[in-house]
């Protein structure tokens, strides 16, 4: 029996990733993806470029197990009801929501109707990522003292530049999944944040500037920077590494550290970073495949993604403020 | 020629010495120095120089005309207060001094007696650092607008009595490594308007290791962010990596990936031949400190810098201590 999945809308660009992960998937099928009524071209366009089938969302919804909420933020509360109401299991792109009042009402959203909710961290899922898990979890770096991180990227364009279809910048789209793994390795959350934050690098109504000096709830100092600060010309989209400080080692993480230096004179001209190994995403979707076969929670669960939000709202209420600011323990 | 009086024995000392061998203008006729191992270092650094047991005896009766202070930090001020008051020249590690009163006695000082005074900031020489900031100068990365630096070593455990270990003399790296990238960031983007920092610092067995991170705002809106670590162990080399993001480009350095000569040695008689010593930084500072006591000329890094660099610095400590963002005009105001 193979799990029945469906992508609701494509507006991320990790659609496309996703379609692409599920086929290599024995256990999982695309049944097909469904859009917003407002935009049906680009829901076909997509439809077509990667070989798979239109619904309406409420005939896709009666067809699948499990669905990949790919909207824009602002609507990922709008699609994760529209699965919770046909009883469908959701994962979520991250952020899950774009405030944490929305992120709370979505997760009660899912609890009440019995359907698990998962948000998308892929670097859960990166190898070296797993491999200092196991590094922190066996006590080979000693006590934590101090954690650096940087998620940087280029500047992205689309709804992610549109402060109401995203809910801010650089802070929105690249605090999550350092945050996340770090929260994942040091079983801490994030006690007070310092952001500097800031419109430097384009012309842009949302912040391509984010650094945060964050303090964890145990003390262990955090620091991150996610800004959009890749030029556009860059040979990679971005990067995610980790530098963990203990006691008895460092230990520094890139999640995309396996690269072959491609240059190419015709196609796809240029010189190119490429990733070798094991994919984060095929990984990512084979865990929330595996979790609605199996009848457990996805890795990461939207409860926990409520935190990730209340860091979000907590930066920009920092550099608003010009002081650190702190987190109340608890959801 | 100049002739030049060298306090200390330690490392940075021994770092000069070596490199006082390469200008022709300069010579070490004296060394001051408390440490016990004062004669087995002039006698392989300096074997033409007296040697002194106390810096202003060497200051009065030895024929010097520069005095070069390679001692820990708090020493700096009542030595160019004595140094100047002489009338000599001064070259002076960095940091400046260990407090802003330090940093103002010696700013004033040295204009008093209207002396050449220089601070030690050798980043600036370094070619990774001056061509980085050369293209910056340029505009090829357009608006700088994020400037981060790392500089990542394992504790110090050379210097004179543990003395980089108490904080109370060395300020621990957010003073002795952090001033460094807080100097040459401010060469590059200006004056900082305030800054924020956090850092972790643990006893290993008396060993004080430390890890710190501090963002900066510049008055002319950029940001930075340094790093500094004395949390490494024995197996990694020392680091220095920047990266600095404008608007119109980036420009990246990682010291762990510079591989312009690599060895492997069979056996124990190949050696790593060091650089020539005439094109290194510490050479090209100490010459143009040279000089400039030969011309008359201002240094390039003025004792205001040197002082600059130290409030900045000094903000970050209060910070990392206050756990709030300091403005670093308000220091030692």
């Amino acid at each position: 029996m193979t799990v029945q999945i469906g992508i609701l809308s494509a507006a991320h660009p990790h659609a496309g990733a996703y379609v692409k992960c599920l086929s290599n998937l024995e256990c999982a099928t695309l049944v097909g993806v469904a859009g917003d009524h407002r935009n049906r071209d680009a829901i076909r366009k997509f439809a077509e470029t990667h070989g798979t089938t239109v619904y309406t969302p409420d005939e896709l919804l009666e067809r699948v197990d499990g669905a990949l909420v790919c909207s824009a933020n602002a609507t990922h509360q709008k699609w994760i009801e529209c699965a919770a109401t046909a009883g469908v299991d959701v994962l979520c792109e991250k952020p899950l929501a774009p405030a944490t009042e929305e992120a709370r009402d979505v997760v009660a959203t899912c609890d009440a109707a019995g359907v698990a909710l998962g948000v998308a961290m892929p670097l859960r899922f990166s190898s070296p990522v797993q491999r200092v898990k196991d590094l922190v979890d066996q006590g080979s770096l000693g006590t934590l003292r101090f954690l650096s991180g940087a998620n940087r990227g280029k500047v992205p364009t689309g709804w992610f530049v549109n402060e109401e279809l995203a809910g801010g910048g650089a802070v929105v789209d690249h605090t999550v999944h350092i945050l996340d793994i770090v929260r994942w390795i040091t079983d801490e959350e994030v006690r007070e944040v310092y952001a500097e934050i800031d419109t430097s690098f384009h012309d842009s109504s949302v912040e391509d500037c984010n650094l945060l000096s964050m303090e964890l709830s145990d003390g262990t100092t955090f620091v991150l920077d996610g800004s959009w600060s890749r030029p556009d010309e860059w040979d990679r989209w971005g990067d995610a590494t980790l530098r963990i400080v203990g006691t008895a080692g460092v230990v520094s993480v890139d999640c995309f550290g396996k690269t072959i230096k491609q240059t190419r004179n015709t196609g796809d001209s240029g010189i190119h970073s490429i990733d070798y190994g094991v994919d984060p995403n095929e990984a990512l979707i084979s865990d929330f495949v595996e979790s609605i076969r199996d009848g457990r929670p996805p890795s990461k669960t939207g409860q926990s993604a409520v935190h990730d939000v209340k860091v979000i709202e907590a930066a920009y209420e920092s550099a608003e403020r010009g002081e650190s600011v702190t987190i109340d323990r608890g959801t | 020629m100049q002739q030049v009086g060298l306090v200390g024995s330690g490392l940075m000392a021994t770092t000069h010495a070596e490199r006082y061998r390469s200008i022709t203008e300069a010579e070490v006729v004296a060394v001051a120095s408390l440490d016990d191992n004062l004669p087995e270092f002039v006698s392989q650094h300096a074997p033409k120089a007296d040697a002194y047991r106390d810096a202003e005896t060497m200051f009065d009766e030895a024929d010097v005309s520069v005095v070069d202070l390679c001692t820990p930090t708090p020493t700096h001020q009542p030595l160019v207060e004595a140094a100047a008051k002489r009338g000599l020249g001064i070259f002076c590690e960095k940091p400046i001094a260990r407090t802003m009163d330090g940093a103002n006695a010696i700013v004033e000082a040295v204009h008093e007696a209207d002396v050449p005074f220089m601070t030690g900031h050798v980043l600036r020489y370094f070619p990774e650092y001056e061509t980085a900031k050369e293209r910056i100068d340029r505009g090829e990365i357009g608006t700088p607008s994020i400037l981060r630096t790392e500089r990542l070593a394992t504790p110090p455990t050379y210097g004179s009595d543990g003395w980089f270990a108490d904080t109370d003399q060395s300020g621990g790296a957010l003073l002795d490594l952090a001033i460094h990238d807080f100097d040459l960031l401010r060469w590059v983007a200006g004056e900082v308007d305030h800054v924020f920092a956090r850092a972790s610092t643990w006893n290993d067995d008396g060993v004080h290791r430390e890890h710190a991170a501090v963002t900066l705002r510049f008055e002319n809106g950029a940001l930075g962010f340094v790093e500094v670590s004395w949390a490494y162990g024995d197996d990694a080399p020392f680091t220095m990596t920047y990266e600095f993001a404008g608007d119109e480009g980036l420009l990246e350095f990682d010291s762990r990936a510079e591989s312009s000569l690599q060895l492997s040695s069979v056996g124990d008689n190949l050696d790593v031949p060091s650089a020539t010593l005439q094109s290194d930084p510490y050479t090209r500072e100490l010459r143009h400190f040279i000089d400039c006591a030969e011309s008359g000329d201002e240094p390039a890094i003025t004792p205001e810098d040197g002082r600059e660099a130290l409030r900045i610095a000094l903000a970050a400590i209060e910070s990392s201590e206050t756990n709030k963002p300091v403005s670093v005009e308000e220091v030692g105001a």
